[in-house]
C-alpha cells in the first residue's frame, strides 16, 4: 500500500467516525465534507482524484507523490479548521482524538518508517500518529505470552472440538473481536489452532494483550461450560492452565492475569490469610462455602479478622462485612493502619460494610445509607435485606467474601430459631453468591445444645482455642467439621507475631538461614503492636522457658530441620512437638554443621519426650550449663543491607537490619552476626531491639520513631551493634573460652 | 414473561414471575398508612416510566395535591407525565366533596355504575393500558347490602376484563381479613397484602402476595422498605 493510500485511508476512517460517531458525541454530515473538498480543490487541483460520494464513499485515484500527500493534508486540516469553527478548536481536537484513539492504530501501524508521510499530519492527527508508532516502538515482545496461549487455545479448542463443531466459539470470536482489536489479528486455522498475527500484536500494551488472550480463554470456558456443565467446564480448564502455565507465574505477573485466571475465575479455593489455616482446609475456603469461626474474644480473632479482610482486598476480592461490635469506621481504621484505603475500596465497590451496631446507639428506620456502609435497625429481616443490598452494591469479582459477625449478639435480642433460619437463609445466599463465608462465633456464646444446631448450618467449623496455664498462652487452631474433604483434624498451635498469627512452622522457615532461634526473635519482638497482654504472654512464656531451659539440649532433635524418616510436609503437628528449638551452639553454627550435631545427638538420644514449643529454650541463660559456642571475632563490616521481607499484606513491608562480618575462626567465611531483630513498620513500631547474633543476651533498644527511612534506621542499628561490639564480651564467651588471638 | 405489567417496583416483579399478568384485576389491601397509595402510584407512574404506557390513576378519596405531593416525595414527577398524557391523575374525591350525601347518593358519584360510564371514555381517550382505584373502599359505602356490593363489583369487574385494562384495586382492611368487605378478593386475580408487624419491639413492613392467578408466585411474607425512591421489597428474606 503506498503512502496516498494509507493517507487516504486515515481520511476515510476520519470521515466515518465523525458523520457516525458514538451517542452524544459531536456529529458532522457528509455534505459538509464534500463542501470542505470542493473548496480545498481550488488551492490544492491534485484532489480532484479524491471524491467523497453523497453517501460517504471515498473514491482515492489520486498519484503517490509529495504533491498528492501536501494536497490530502490540506483537505484535513480545512475539515479540522471547519470543526474547529463550529464548537472551539481545544474541544475539536478532543473530539477527533477520542473518536479516533481507537479505530485508527491498525491504519497508522503500517505508517512506521515512511518519513514522507509522518511528517503531514494537523493536529491533533499528528499526535495519534505519533503515538500509536512511539507506542509500539517501545515494546515488542510478547512471543512467550503467545506461544504458551498458542498452545492453551489448541489445547482448549481440541477439547472443544470433540464435543462440538467450534462454529459457536468462531461466532464468539467475532463477536469479542467487537471490543478488542488484537482479535482482528488472530485466525482459527483448519487444525484447530489459533494463529496471531505477531506483527500486530507486537504493537499492543501489555494491557490489551492480556485483556484480548483473557477475554478468548474465558469465552472458551464459557463455551465449555454450556457444553459439559460448569464443573466440568472448570475441571478441564484448571487442568490445561495448570499444565501449560506450571513455573510461569512471572508472565502472568506481568501481565496481570493471576487474578483474572489461575487465582480468580478458576481457584476454588479463598486464602484466609491465615496459611495455617489454609494448609488445614486444602488451601483456603471453598467458594460458595460458609465457614462457622469459633473463637474466645480477644486479639487472636481480632487479628485473624484483619488478615482475612486485608489478604482478600489485596488479592482483588470483594468483600461484605456485617458488623455488629463495632462501627464501619473502625474498620476504616484498622485497613488505614494496614496502609490500605477503606474509602477507595468502597468507592471502587470492593468492599461494602453492614452496620448492625449503630442502632444501638441511635435510630434507624429500616436500613439507611450512610456513605458507602448500610445501615440497618435491630430487627434480623431488615439486616438481610441490608446485607442484600451491600452484596448488589459489589463489584463483580471472581473472589467474594463475606465476614459476618453477628450470631453472638443476635442470639441475646433473638430467639435461637429466628437467628438460626437466618444464619441458612444467608448461607443459601452467599452459596447462590459463590462466596466464601465465614461467620463469626464468641467461644461459649449458646448452650451446647444451640452450638450444635447451628453448627449444622454450616459447611465447616474452624475452632481458635486459647488456653492459659501455669503462666503461659498457648493457642491453637484446629477444624471441627468441614464438608467435602479430607481435613487434618489435628490442633495446630500458632503465635501472634508482628501483629499476624503465625503456624510454628512458619516462624521456623522463616528462620532458616538466619542464626538466631525463632523464641529468641519472639522474646525480643517486645512491641508488637503495642499488644500489653501479649508483651505479659512472652515475659510469662520467658520465665517458662527458664525453668525449663536444661531439659531441652537434650530433648531430640531441631526444630527446623527434618527428622530422619519424618516427612516435613506431612505431619506438621508431629514435627512440632518432636522437635526442639535451636541451642546457641546450633545457632552460631552453620546449617551444615548443625546438621551434623542433630544426628550425632540422635545417636545418643534413645528417646525423644514431645514438648510444647514454649517450653523449650533459653537454657544458655544459666551460666555453666550453656552449651558451648564459636566465639565471635569482630572484623570490619563485610555487607550491611536491608532485607525486604515479601508480606501478603503488599505495601508494608518489613525490613530487617543485618550486617555481616569477618569471622577468622572459619577461615574468614563471611558470616550474618547482627540482626537487629525487628521487622520495621513505618508508622506503627517506634522502637526496635538490636542484638549481636553471637547467641549472647546483651542488646539494646533504639528508638526508630524519629527516622524516616530503613536506611536511617540501618545507621543506627550499625552504630548500636558497633557500640555493643566495642562493650565487654558476653559473660558465656568469656567464660568458655580464652579471647581469639586477633583480638585486641 | 409474555404480556406481563411489570410494577418495577424493586423486588416485588419477582415475587409475581415478572408482573401481574396482562388484563388482570388485582387487589392492594392493607390497614392505613400500609403504603396502599404508593404502591398505587408507583404502578401507573414506573408503567409510563419505563414500558412507555399510559396509566389512570382514580382517587375516589385523596386529592390530587396530596397525590402529587406524595410522588413528588419519593422522586416521581407525575406532573410531567400529565402533560405529556401519559399518566392521568382523576380526583372524583373532589366532586365528591362538592357533594352533599344525599345528592352524592342521588347522583350515584361513587357507584360502580357511574365509574364504569366514566371509565369507557376515559379509556377510550387516553389509551391506557394501566388503572388504579383509589380506593374500592370508598364505592363500597354506597351500597347498602353486600350482595348488592358483591353484584355490581361482578360487573365492573366484567368491565375491566372486556376493557383490556391492567388495573390495581386498592382497598383498605382494619382487622385481620384480607379486605374490608370480605368479597374484592374473590372477583380479583390477585391479591398483595400489605401490613405491619413488630418484631423485638420494632415495626416493620411486609408484603404477601396471598392470590395470583395465570401465574406461579411466591405466597411467603416478605419484608419490604420505603426507601427514597419509594418501595423496596426484599425477596430474599421471608418473615416467618
Amino acid at each position: 500500500m503506498n503512502d496516498v493510500e494509507l493517507y487516504g485511508n486515515l481520511i476515510r476512517e476520519f470521515i466515518r467516525k465523525m458523520t457516525s460517531p458514538d451517542i452524544g458525541e459531536f456529529r458532522m454530515e457528509i455534505s459538509s465534507f464534500r463542501i470542505i473538498l470542493e473548496r480545498a480543490r481550488v488551492q490544492r487541483t491534485k484532489l480532484i482524484k479524491f471524491n467523497i460520494t453523497e453517501n460517504g464513499r471515498i473514491v482515492n485515484d489520486m498519484e503517490d507523490d509529495s504533491g498528492s500527500i501536501s494536497a490530502l493534508e490540506t483537505f484535513l486540516r480545512r475539515s479540522v479548521d471547519f470543526i474547529s469553527s463550529l464548537i472551539g478548536e481545544e474541544l475539536a481536537r478532543d473530539v477527533i482524538y477520542r473518536n479516533l484513539k481507537e479505530s485508527t492504530r491498525d491504519l497508522i501501524e503500517p505508517m512506521r518508517g515512511r518519513e514522507g508521510l509522518i511528517g503531514h499530519f494537523p493536529e491533533p492527527f499528528d499526535m495519534l500518529v505519533e503515538q500509536t508508532l512511539s507506542t509500539s516502538v517501545e515494546k515488542n515482545d510478547h512471543e512467550e505470552v503467545l506461544g504458551l496461549f498458542e498452545d492453551v487455545f489448541q489445547a482448549y479448542l481440541k477439547e472443544l472440538s470433540g464435543h462440538t463443531d467450534l462454529s459457536a466459539f468462531k461466532l464468539k470470536l467475532s463477536i469479542l473481536r467487537e471490543k478488542h482489536r488484537l482479535l482482528k489479528h488472530v485466525t482459527v486455522t483448519k487444525n484447530n489452532s489459533m494463529d496471531f498475527d505477531r506483527d500486530i500484536w507486537a504493537t499492543a500494551t501489555d494491557e490489551e494483550v492480556s485483556d484480548s488472550l483473557v477475554a478468548v480463554f474465558n469465552s472458551m470456558v464459557g463455551l465449555s461450560t454450556f457444553l459439559l456443565g460448569k464443573e466440568e467446564a472448570i475441571k478441564k480448564a484448571s487442568r490445561i492452565l495448570n499444565y501449560y502455565f506450571e513455573g510461569k507465574a512471572s508472565i502472568m505477573e506481568r501481565y496481570g492475569m493471576e487474578d483474572l485466571i489461575l487465582e480468580g475465575a478458576l481457584n476454588h479455593k479463598v486464602s484466609t490469610g491465615f496459611q495455617l489455616l489454609d494448609d488445614k482446609m486444602g488451601g483456603g475456603i471453598s467458594k460458595g462455602s460458609s465457614i462457622l469461626f469459633i473463637s474466645p474474644s480477644g486479639i487472636e480473632r481480632d487479628i485473624f479478622i484483619t488478615q482475612l479482610l486485608t489478604t482478600g482486598l489485596m488479592d482483588g476480592a470483594s468483600v461484605l462485612m456485617v458488623l455488629s461490635k463495632e462501627p464501619p469506621r473502625s474498620i476504616r481504621m484498622l485497613l488505614r493502619s494496614q496502609d490500605l484505603d477503606a474509602n477507595a475500596f468502597e468507592e471502587e465497590g470492593k468492599l461494602r460494610i453492614v452496620d448492625w451496631f449503630s442502632w444501638r446507639g441511635e435510630r434507624i428506620i429500616g436500613v439507611e445509607r450512610d456513605g458507602h456502609s448500610l445501615k440497618s435497625s435491630k430487627i434480623l429481616s431488615n439486616l438481610g435485606i441490608a446485607i442484600n443490598k451491600g452484596l448488589r452494591d459489589l463489584t463483580f469479582s471472581p473472589t467474594k467474601i463475606a465476614i459476618v459477625h453477628m450470631i453472638g449478639p443476635a442470639t441475646n435480642i433473638f430467639e435461637f430459631t429466628q437467628v438460626y433460619n437466618f444464619m441458612q437463609r444467608l448461607r443459601a445466599k452467599f452459596k447462590e453468591e459463590e462466596m466464601a463465608s465465614i461467620f463469626f462465633l464468641e467461644t461459649e456464646t449458646l448452650s451446647r445444645e444451640s452450638l450444635t444446631r447451628i453448627m449444622e448450618v454450616f459447611d465447616g467449623v474452624v475452632e481458635m482455642k486459647k488456653t492459659m496455664g501455669s503462666g503461659k498462652v498457648l493457642r491453637d487452631i484446629s477444624i471441627l467439621t468441614m464438608s467435602g474433604m479430607d481435613y487434618d483434624t489435628t490442633a495446630s498451635p500458632f503465635v501472634i507475631r508482628d501483629s499476624r498469627l503465625i503456624s510454628i512452622d512458619e516462624i521456623w522457615s522463616d528462620n532458616e538461614g538466619s542464626w538466631d532461634g525463632p523464641m529468641d526473635r519472639e522474646l525480643k519482638d517486645t512491641d508488637v503492636d503495642n499488644k500489653d497482654h501479649v508483651q505479659e504472654e512472652i515475659e510469662e512464656a520467658e520465665v517458662e522457658l527458664s525453668d525449663n531451659a536444661m531439659d531441652v539440649d537434650q530433648a531430640g532433635p531441631i526444630r527446623g530441620y527434618p527428622e530422619p524418616g519424618l516427612d516435613r510436609g506431612k505431619d506438621r503437628g508431629q514435627k512440632i512437638g518432636s522437635g526442639r528449638s535451636l541451642t546457641r551452639k546450633d545457632r552460631a553454627q552453620s546449617p551444615a554443621q548443625a546438621k551434623q550435631d542433630i544426628a550425632d545427638q540422635e545417636d545418643k538420644v534413645k528417646k525423644v519426650p514431645i514438648r510444647p514449643l514454649v517450653k523449650r529454650k533459653k537454657k544458655a541463660s544459666r551460666p555453666g550449663k550453656a552449651t558451648p559456642g564459636p566465639s565471635l571475632v569482630r572484623g570490619p563490616i563485610d555487607k550491611v543491607s536491608v532485607e525486604q521481607v515479601k508480606d501478603s499484606r503488599g505495601p508494608m513491608r518489613p525490613a530487617r537490619v543485618r550486617k555481616n562480618i569477618d569471622t577468622p575462626e572459619d577461615g574468614g567465611k563471611k558470616r550474618t552476626i547482627v540482626d537487629a531483630q525487628k521487622t520495621l513498620k513505618p508508622k506503627r513500631v517506634r522502637k526496635i531491639r538490636i542484638a549481636p547474633g553471637d547467641g549472647a543476651k546483651k542488646g539494646r533498644s533504639i528508638d526508630i520513631s524519629r527516622l524516616e527511612s530503613p536506611e536511617d534506621i540501618l545507621k543506627e542499628a550499625i552504630s548500636t551493634i558497633e557500640d555493643l561490639l566495642e562493650g565487654s564480651e558476653p559473660r558465656t564467651h568469656v567464660a568458655r573460652r580464652p579471647p581469639p588471638k586477633n583480638r585486641t | 414473561m409474555k404480556n406481563r405489567k411489570a410494577t418495577h417496583i424493586p423486588g416485588l416483579d419477582e415475587l409475581m414471575n415478572g408482573g401481574f399478568p396482562g388484563g388482570t384485576i388485582n387487589l392492594i389491601t392493607g390497614p392505613p398508612g400500609s403504603a396502599k397509595s404508593l404502591f398505587g402510584i408507583e404502578y401507573i407512574y414506573n408503567g409510563a416510566r419505563f414500558d412507555d404506557e399510559p396509566g389512570i390513576y382514580l382517587s375516589l378519596e385523596e386529592s390530587r395535591d396530596s397525590i402529587l405531593r406524595a410522588a413528588s416525595n419519593y422522586g416521581l414527577d407525575l406532573t410531567s407525565f400529565e402533560k405529556e398524557g401519559r399518566v392521568y391523575l382523576i380526583d372524583l374525591g373532589k366532586m365528591r366533596a362538592e357533594c352533599t350525601a344525599s345528592e352524592e347518593l342521588e347522583w350515584g358519584l361513587a357507584s360502580f355504575e357511574t365509574l364504569q360510564d366514566f371509565l369507557k371514555n376515559q379509556l377510550s381517550f387516553s389509551g391506557a393500558k394501566r388503572l388504579v382505584l383509589d380506593s374500592i373502599t370508598a364505592v363500597g359505602v354506597y351500597y347498602k347490602s353486600s350482595e348488592l356490593f358483591r353484584r355490581e363489583l361482578f360487573k365492573f369487574s366484567r368491565f375491566l376484563r372486556d376493557s383490556n385494562i391492567t388495573s390495581v384495586l386498592i382497598s383498605e382492611t382494619s382487622g385481620t381479613g384480607d379486605s374490608r368487605y370480605g368479597i374484592e378478593e374473590f372477583i380479583s386475580d390477585s391479591l398483595i397484602k400489605l401490613d405491619y408487624e413488630s418484631t423485638a419491639g420494632e415495626y416493620h413492613r411486609t408484603l404477601t402476595v396471598r392470590k395470583m392467578r395465570f401465574t406461579k408466585h411466591d405466597p411467603l411474607k416478605h419484608p419490604f422498605l420505603i426507601m427514597d425512591n419509594g418501595i423496596e421489597v426484599s425477596p430474599d428474606e421471608v418473615i416467618s
